[in-house]
């Protein structure tokens, strides 16, 4: 529980905790959240998974060796 | 001054992330791409300003992030071109598995004002707290927050219209989903 909230996901514990209260019923529940963030964890691991292009490697040890020249 | 070693290997760990970020700004292709290869250059020039301990994730973010605005403001183009720029380039390949997921999220995403997709994709796609996005964004915290559930709602209701039953979540998930969306 603690890691989550330390990565900033909500666990809407208030809103579950008072029955009755509108206060939070325009916020969704926590199965949503969760079936939303996977989703969006999919989606954004397409990409975070692709292996690092060229064109950056080379950037690094480009700048790496020009900054050892000096 | 040389670079430490230990931030160079950060730079080039961030990298995947930082692309997907990239992507989440303007689309698929060379532009996101170029947008971090200015990233890693500029991080690179005020390596000294970061303290080594430090959240490096989020201060490429950061500069990733303003350099992408600031690029925006010299095209003299508003936030509306971002949401337009963001809705052409789905970018999908149809041979990659799940590619239909994909569109269906890209378009959803695209259907979000660009403050509140930025906000949820940071908090809820490359992990980052509410504090370090609101750092991140130059915003309050509170402002942060407010995005990421107004980001979230409007998901889940465009996901749930768009049939997403057809790949989507579970049972139990959709269940909860149908019942979000009638409880207004």
């Amino acid at each position: 529980m603690k890691k989550e909230k330390e990565k900033g996901r909500p666990m809407n514990v208030e809103s579950r905790g008072r029955a009755g209260e509108m206060r939070k019923k325009r916020s969704t529940d926590g199965s949503v959240e969760r079936a939303i963030g996977s989703r969006l964890r999919a989606y954004y691991d397409e990409v975070a998974r692709e292996p690092v292009p060229d064109r950056f490697v080379e950037l690094l040890k480009k700048l790496d060796d020009e900054s050892t020249k000096h | 001054m040389k670079v430490a070693k230990e931030f160079r290997e950060g730079l080039l760990a961030a990298i995947p992330s930082l692309r997907a970020f990239a992507f989440s700004l303007i689309g698929r292709g060379d532009r996101a791409d170029d947008l971090v290869q200015e990233t890693l250059m500029k991080a690179w020039a005020h390596h000294a300003s970061f303290q080594p301990g430090t959240n490096l994730r989020a201060w490429l973010y950061t500069i990733l992030r303003n350099e992408f605005y600031s690029q925006m403001r010299k095209k003299g183009r508003e936030i509306e071109d971002v949401d337009g720029a963001y809705s052409r380039n789905v970018g999908v390949h149809p041979d990659q598995p799940g590619h239909l997921d994909m569109a269906d999220m890209h378009a959803a995403l695209a259907q979000l004002p660009a403050d509140q997709r930025e906000a949820l994709l940071l908090v809820a796609a490359s992990g980052f707290s509410y504090e370090e996005a609101a750092t991140i964004c130059d915003v309050a915290m509170g402002t942060i927050k407010s995005r990421v559930n107004r980001a979230r709602n409007r998901l889940g209701e465009i996901l749930k219209v768009a049939g997403e039953s057809e790949f989507g979540p579970d049972p139990t998930a959709e269940a909860a989903i149908a019942r979000a969306a009638t409880r207004k």
